[in-house]
């Protein structure tokens, strides 16, 4: 298991380089692709984290998908040290830190909105405005529908919640009924 | 035959005359030890009837104070017994007062379970009711009011 601290400093270190490069958002997006593929792919991934192969056997692999996926030299340098260091395994906890470090480098941050019926791109825009004011910070939605809502929408910033769902309101009447 | 007569007189004297001269002081001595060890008996029995009589007269004080003492012990004995039968009486009304207080208690807290499950039942019934109504009626005009006051509520938080 490869520590949090570790996964940190792996994750820090390429936003650091791609920061410095002006291309922080566009390594985002390669170390993405890879690890969609990376978890898609079993046989691969099994191949990766296997110690039994030789490092420049499992070097080459990443550096023959690099090529195909078109990725750039930092990010194949970055995933042939993750290999050798045998740590590829975190990569898909190694993304999310260093999304959650490019947003707090770029100062916005990601949201989920929850609604149980399709919502206008007006009404999407409206809510993300509003909640750009409230935090300070430019926020990325993402749109999931959830039926179980009944009404209204629910907005999930990190740890904090914007419930305005019907389903609430049904939950703190049943408290309110149970505590008079 | 006087003549024998005197000599049998003279023989006689001489007789007594030499038993008094040899057993005079023996038989003097035999008496006086006699005397002597009939007196100290009759002494000894006189102490030994003394040290009786002491000895029965202790001993009867000691029968009288142990009557007496019987006699308070028994009265302790009672007062004891009585003040135990209290102390039993008493923790005995205690314990019932305290079985009393609990059952009532354990009927107080059943009959608080028991409504609490039954307002809980009524509750869970009535918002599953209005759940399922809901389900149904929301239209899309009635989330957009719902979206239109969450972002309100927004705004104000704002």
């Amino acid at each position: 298991m490869i520590s949090s601290q570790t996964v940190r400093r792996y994750a820090k270190a390429l936003l650091k380089i791609g920061l410095e490069e002006g291309k922080a958002e566009q390594y985002g997006e390669e170390l993405s692709l890879f690890n969609n593929f990376f978890q898609a792919e079993e046989k691969l991934r099994l191949a990766l984290i296997n110690p039994a192969i030789h490092p420049k056997q499992r070097t080459s692999i990443v550096e023959e998908i690099a090529k195909r996926l078109g990725l750039s030299e930092v990010i194949v340098n970055f995933l042939r040290i993750l290999v050798e260091k045998n740590r590829v395994k975190a990569l898909p906890r190694l993304l999310q830190v260093y999304r959650d470090l490019l947003d707090e480098a770029l100062g916005r941050a990601r949201a989920v909105l929850y609604t149980p019926f399709d919502l206008s791109e007006e009404r999407t825009r409206e809510i993300t405005k509003n909640l750009e004011e409230k935090v300070g910070k430019k926020i990325i939605m993402c749109v999931e529908k959830d039926p179980s809502l009944i009404g209204g929408v629910v907005v999930k910033i990190g740890g904090i919640v914007y419930d305005g769902s019907i389903r609430t309101q049904l939950r703190r009447v049943r408290e309110n009924m149970l505590k008079g | 035959m006087a003549l024998d007569f005197f000599w049998k007189v003279i023989n006689f004297g001489v007789f007594f005359f030499l038993l008094y001269k040899f057993i005079k002081r023996p038989l003097s001595n035999a008496v006086r030890d006699r005397h002597e060890v009939l007196k100290r008996t009759l002494e000894e029995a006189e102490r030994a009837k003394e040290e009786w009589e002491r000895r029965y007269r202790e001993y009867e004080e000691k029968f009288k104070k142990m009557d007496e003492e019987l006699e308070r012990i028994k009265r302790q004995l009672l007062a004891e017994g009585e003040r135990e039968k209290e102390r039993i009486i008493k923790e005995a009304e205690v314990a019932a007062e305290r079985m009393k207080q609990q059952a009532q208690m354990a009927i107080e807290q059943e009959m608080k379970a028991a409504r609490r499950r039954l307002q809980e039942e009524i509750t869970n019934l009535t918002v599953q009711l209005a759940e399922k109504m809901l389900v149904g009626s929301i239209r899309p005009s009635d989330q957009e009011k719902l979206v239109e006051e969450y972002i309100e509520r927004l705004r104000r938080m704002s």
